[in-house]
């Protein structure tokens, strides 16, 4: 047997930020607290008793006011679903990256949903 | 040999959306089979590399939504922001389901309004679905 390795030559410097607690009550602003790419978001709505949301991504390094701060993104997330939305080339944020959920699509704010159980953002 | 085919139980999209000239006016009722047709979403590709300015795409779920209206449903239910001169593509296994079917937009006005304004050129949208 003949094992081999390779070195490498690059670290890893993606970003993960985990959010078990996001109901849309308190928008989330500029996590990463810098500009950068988005290459993967898994959500896991199955907890509790789940609701529809969308789940709204800010190209922004300033506090986020849902239903007034316009997203750049929206992605529905079904009742009872876990997703996995995957940018091979990265969304681009220009200034910073925060979010939040709500019942209601686009800009309005609409009503927090029950707790999503699980949000990875994946960010470098 | 020891060969077997399993027959698939479904096909990761049944439809293949292409539009090489998506601008600010709205594309409705887009689903094959028309309205009240449920759509999954699997996977998306828009193109902005025309531009050099920040253009969104944005799906209704909504087979003719009034822009700039009031209603829930006039507001997108999916909003992709593609930076100048970029292609942003994303892929979704579980599918993103729109119940009513959905119509589409590209624009490079970020907020809901009545006019949206279009980009200097036409982006190219395609779109991997199924319906049911």
């Amino acid at each position: 047997m003949a094992l081999s390795q390779n070195n490498q030559f690059t670290a890893v410097d993606f970003r993960y930020f985990r959010d078990t607690g996001l109901t849309g009550a308190t928008p989330r602003s500029n996590v990463f607290g810098t500009s950068g790419k988005l290459y993967s978001i898994f959500v896991n709505n199955t907890s509790g008793s789940p609701a529809t949301g969308y789940l709204k991504l800010y190209d922004t390094n300033l506090p986020v006011t849902e239903g007034t701060t316009v997203p750049s993104f929206i992605f529905k997330v079904s009742a009872n679903v876990i997703e996995n939305f995957n940018f091979p080339e990265g969304l681009t944020f220009s200034s910073g990256l925060g979010y939040t959920i709500s019942d209601s699509p686009g800009t309005n704010a609409g009503s927090a949903i029950n707790a999503v159980g699980n949000l990875i953002l994946t960010f470098k | 040999m020891a060969a077997a085919i399993t027959s698939l139980e479904a096909t990761l999209g049944g439809s293949v959306l292409s539009d090489t000239a998506v601008t600010n006016t709205v594309v409705a009722n887009a689903t094959v089979g028309g309205a009240g047709a449920t759509t999954n979403i699997y996977h998306i590709e828009f193109d902005n590399t025309s531009n050099s300015s920040v253009t969104y795409l944005k799906i209704y779920e909504n087979v003719n939504p009034t822009m700039g209206g009031s209603a829930a449903t006039d507001e997108p239910s999916l909003v992709i922001a593609a930076a100048a001169s970029t292609k942003e593509y994303f892929s979704v296994p579980s599918a993103i389901a729109h119940a009513t079917g959905f119509s589409y937009i590209a624009t490079t006005t970020q907020a809901e309004a009545g006019s949206p304004s279009a980009p200097s050129n036409a982006c190219s949208f395609a779109m991997i679905y199924t319906k049911s």
